[in-house]
């Protein structure tokens, strides 16, 4: 099976073949100083005498790209930055058609299971063939944009245009060196744009069920992108339920309480609870709820996120019936109900935060006091916009001019019903997009900048961007996998080796 | 893309015209033309046949019927740029189930899909999982990556009514019939050059004109009442491989089908009732009430008739080469191209 020739048939001016390109034909780059170790690790596989294969891929990945240096790692491979070798008049390239704004790239490396010292054809994973397929069919700009994908010496190379920013590594620069608050029209910028990518993916039926900040990319123009559809698929008539194909989905931190209580058919919902969650994120620059996550058993059984629970209920008090009829119906509302009886019955539970002391109602209960003029996530948010100097939210309730520089009290009715128990009544991403937070006062229409850095004095630090590859383990944070930032790049290269 | 089968990569660059189609093979028969003239195969829907038969095994105990139908669509595609002479069809058939049934997220691990095929076919499936993989890289290449399949199963279930405004209030039996005719369209090029819609709603038109009391009054009487055996209790989420069955390969299929088709006066009964039902003349051959509705929805929607007929004909022509089908013939001779070419090494 050498079929060199043969382009499908149905071309269709689809970026196809650039098996024409000489490589001489470019001068070398001054990426071609990299240190050996970037490209030694990214041509791992390619360059290892194999035996004699049937399948020879027509795009060469190394002719069409120069890889720059390494982005960051995870189970499923590594991403690597690159640049393309096209030159910018070259009409057959694919990355021509725009090459000012694509001649950047990131480029995802699905790694090959090794056996032994040889790479074997071992069957691609099912996140590896969930990207590739969901990528190929989905275009919309609040979406990771797919460039090409190759397959190559038993690997797959996704390439991607290059996002400099990602919401945790602007999220850790409102941190340093002393934290200062993310300006409230950025955020508003970034969870609009975050709503409209996920409005798009939720009404092509799929459910993206790993947002969180280092998924989130942010181009150096100021659009955000989804990125990482390596967890996500389709939910339109399920073959098996959701639960039965991914036992564990969604990044602790930002799980949903459907999902956590151990919903077997959850919905687009789980994916408005971690936008709710990263909303609060981006206010208080640390993760609303920070859970530790317990471990799957031996017998792979999934064990309830007690901890995880915990810290919601702290902000949120409780879901009682009211709040949530379907609560009952959960498989797992007996470890609710014990970790609420365990909360009220003053057995000890070492809370780390005091300002929930209005949250301890059993479920059962109907609302008792606490649930008029301040809920827990009331307080959390008044601290929040206290603590970062946001101008306080009421002065935004007196009808007149809402003042920019707060997310103010619409903001604070947003987060709440994003945050919201029930995954029913939690709001969808088509109305949260029509949230009078994201209105203007006076004309009532969405007014809301495209450009999440407009108007910014700031400006944010590039992608840390390594050129030694040794030493980055596979190892991560929630939350952090995604990102070179910050668990990796500020402990200098080579110290983290061993 | 899933919401929207005219922006899906299926419709943007799956979808041929039949001259499109007969450009491509014809330019890919040339290209291999001496290994096609020394191994010449048999008709290339008794190879379909066959292959679907093959894939039933496999998946007998694993799989779901929308899984076989993805697995079908992508061998259609492969066998766009590889003519069979030049591939091994029990490797690409195991290779595009074990990759369908991941798309379609039912997925089998690669040394279960390996074992069940060398149980069936061990002298031709080499007992390497790397040879599976290597010939998924292969098909995921030759696809382009675009993996995701739109089938007419949906518009079937979305149009079957009743509860939905609009729909056909097709009886089980009728829904069933329709499901088999549908799961028979794999092995004909409908998937290539067909929008899974208009697939579905054929299937529709035929399942009705099938069922005996649904018969034109006028014209169909002189057939023998011909009661269609149908998939029972069809659904995308059947795990039977059995409700994979289609009609064809009985006996007397295409006689029947021929017979509703050209039961009225005119060749052309569909059209011409449908647009009698435009103009609201009464000409005869008076319609069932359902087969009334059907024509109706036929007539306001937006359908491209002369598709479902030609769809319609495709379907005839199936059945009429299923009645010469013979499995060992085809065996035999997908064997020897695979041994005369060591295609199984």
């Amino acid at each position: 099976m050498s079929f060199s020739t043969s382009d499908p048939p149905s071309a269709l001016g689809e970026p196809q073949s650039a098996t024409g390109l000489n490589r001489s034909a470019f001068p070398p780059t001054a990426a071609s100083s990299l240190k050996r170790s970037v490209q030694t690790a990214f041509d791992d596989s390619l360059d290892r005498k194999m035996a004699p294969t049937t399948y020879t891929s027509k795009v060469k990945v190394r002719e069409k790209y120069q890889i720059v240096g390494f982005i960051s790692s995870g189970t499923y491979g590594r991403v690597y930055k690159a640049v393309g070798k096209n030159k910018a008049g070259d009409a057959t390239s694919p990355i021509s058609a725009n090459s000012a704004a694509r001649e950047v790239f990131a480029i995802k490396k699905f790694k090959p299971d090794k056996e032994g010292e040889t790479i074997q054809y071992t069957g691609l994973s099912q996140s590896a063939i969930r990207e590739i397929s969901l990528c190929s069919e989905l275009t919309h700009p609040n979406l990771i944009h797919l460039v090409e994908i190759i397959l190559e010496d038993k690997c797959i190379f996704m390439v991607f245009e290059y996002c400099e920013h990602d919401l945790l590594q602007i999220i850790h620069h409102h941190t340093q060196p002393t934290r200062h608050p993310i300006p409230a029209p950025m955020i508003k910028s970034i969870l609009f744009q975050l709503l409209n990518g996920l409005l798009y993916l939720h009404r092509n039926w799929v459910l993206h069920r790993d947002l969180k900040p280092a998924n989130i990319m942010v181009t150096s123009n100021g659009a955000v992108r989804i990125g990482d559809l390596g967890l996500a698929r389709l939910f339109y008539k399920p073959l098996t339920s959701l639960f039965a194909g991914d036992k564990v989905v969604v990044t602790i931190w930002y799980r949903s309480p459907d999902l956590l209580l151990g919903s077997k058919h959850y919905t687009p919902a789980v994916d408005l609870w971690a936008v709710g969650c990263i909303f609060a994120e981006l206010l208080s620059l640390r993760p609303i709820f920070k859970g530790e996550e317990a471990k799957m058993d031996s017998k792979k059984t999934v064990p309830f996120q007690r901890n995880q629970m915990t810290k919601i209920i702290e902000v949120l008090g409780i879901p009682t019936k009211e709040d949530w009829p379907g609560i009952v119906e959960m498989p797992e509302y007996g470890q609710l109900q014990s970790l609420a009886y365990s909360r009220t019955g003053g057995s000890g539970y070492n809370s780390s935060s005091s300002h929930n002391h209005n949250h301890n109602h059993n479920i059962g209960h109907s609302h008792s006091h606490g649930r008029g003029a301040s809920t827990g996530l009331d307080t959390w948010y008044n601290n929040v916009l206290r603590s970062a100097n946001y101008p306080p939210s009421s002065t935004t309730s007196s009808g007149t001019e809402p003042n920019p520089d707060t997310p103010g009290l619409l903001g604070y009715d947003l987060l709440s019903k994003l945050l919201t128990y029930d995954p029913t009544r939690r709001l969808a991403a088509e109305q949260a997009l029509q949230h009078p937070y994201f209105q203007d006062p006076g004309s009532g229409k969405i007014s809301v900048s495209g450009n999440c850095f407009e108007g910014l004095e700031e400006s944010y630090p590039h992608r840390r961007v390594s050129s030694d590859d040794n030493g980055i383990g596979t190892g991560s944070l929630p939350g952090t996998k995604r990102s070179g930032l910050p668990d990796d790049s500020l402990v200098p290269c080579g110290k983290r080796r061993g | 893309m899933a919401a929207n089968y005219w922006t899906s990569t299926q419709r943007q660059f799956w979808h041929f015209t039949p001259s499109q189609l007969v450009s491509i093979r014809s330019a890919l028969a040339a290209q291999h033309a001496a290994v096609i003239n020394q191994y010449p195969t048999s008709d290339p829907r008794h190879i379909l046949i066959f292959l679907k038969d093959q894939l039933l095994r496999l998946s007998r105990r694993q799989s779901r019927q929308q899984c076989l139908a993805t697995t079908l669509v992508y061998i259609h595609r492969y066998l766009l740029t590889h003519p069979l002479q030049t591939i091994n069809p029990y490797l690409l058939l195991t290779t595009a189930f074990y990759l369908a049934s991941k798309t379609e997220e039912s997925p089998h691990h690669i040394r279960a899909v390996l074992g069940e095929a060398r149980q069936f076919w061990p002298e031709f499936v080499p007992g390497d999982v790397s040879r599976i993989g290597e010939m998924e890289f292969s098909l995921i290449s030759e696809m382009r990556s675009q993996l995701i399949i739109w089938h007419p199963y949906r518009t079937l279930i979305e149009l079957k009514g009743p509860e939905k405004e609009g729909g056909l209030e097709l009886s089980n039996d009728e829904v069933g019939t329709a499901w088999s005719i549908i799961n028979d369209s794999y092995l004909t090029d409908l998937p290539l050059t067909c929008a899974p819609h208009t697939i579905a709603i054929m299937a529709i038109f035929l399942a009705v004109a099938f069922q005996p009391t649904n018969k034109v009054t006028a014209g169909v009487s002189g057939l023998p009442t011909f009661q269609i055996p149908s998939t029972p209790n069809p659904t995308i989420n059947n795990t039977s491989p059995a409700s994979f069955q289609g009609l064809g390969g009985r006996q007397g299929m295409s006689a029947v089908i021929n017979g509703v088709m050209n039961s009225s006066a005119s060749g052309r009964p569909i059209v011409n009732a449908a647009t009698d039902s435009k103009m609201k003349s009464n000409t005869k051959p008076v319609p069932s009430e359902k087969m009334q509705r059907i024509i109706h929805f036929l007539a306001e929607s937006s359908i491209d008739l002369e598709q479902i007929i030609s769809a319609t004909q495709q379907i005839v022509s199936l059945y009429e080469v299923w009645e010469s089908y013979s499995e060992k013939a085809v065996k035999e001779s997908l064997a020897r191209v695979i041994r005369g070419r060591g295609l199984d090494k």
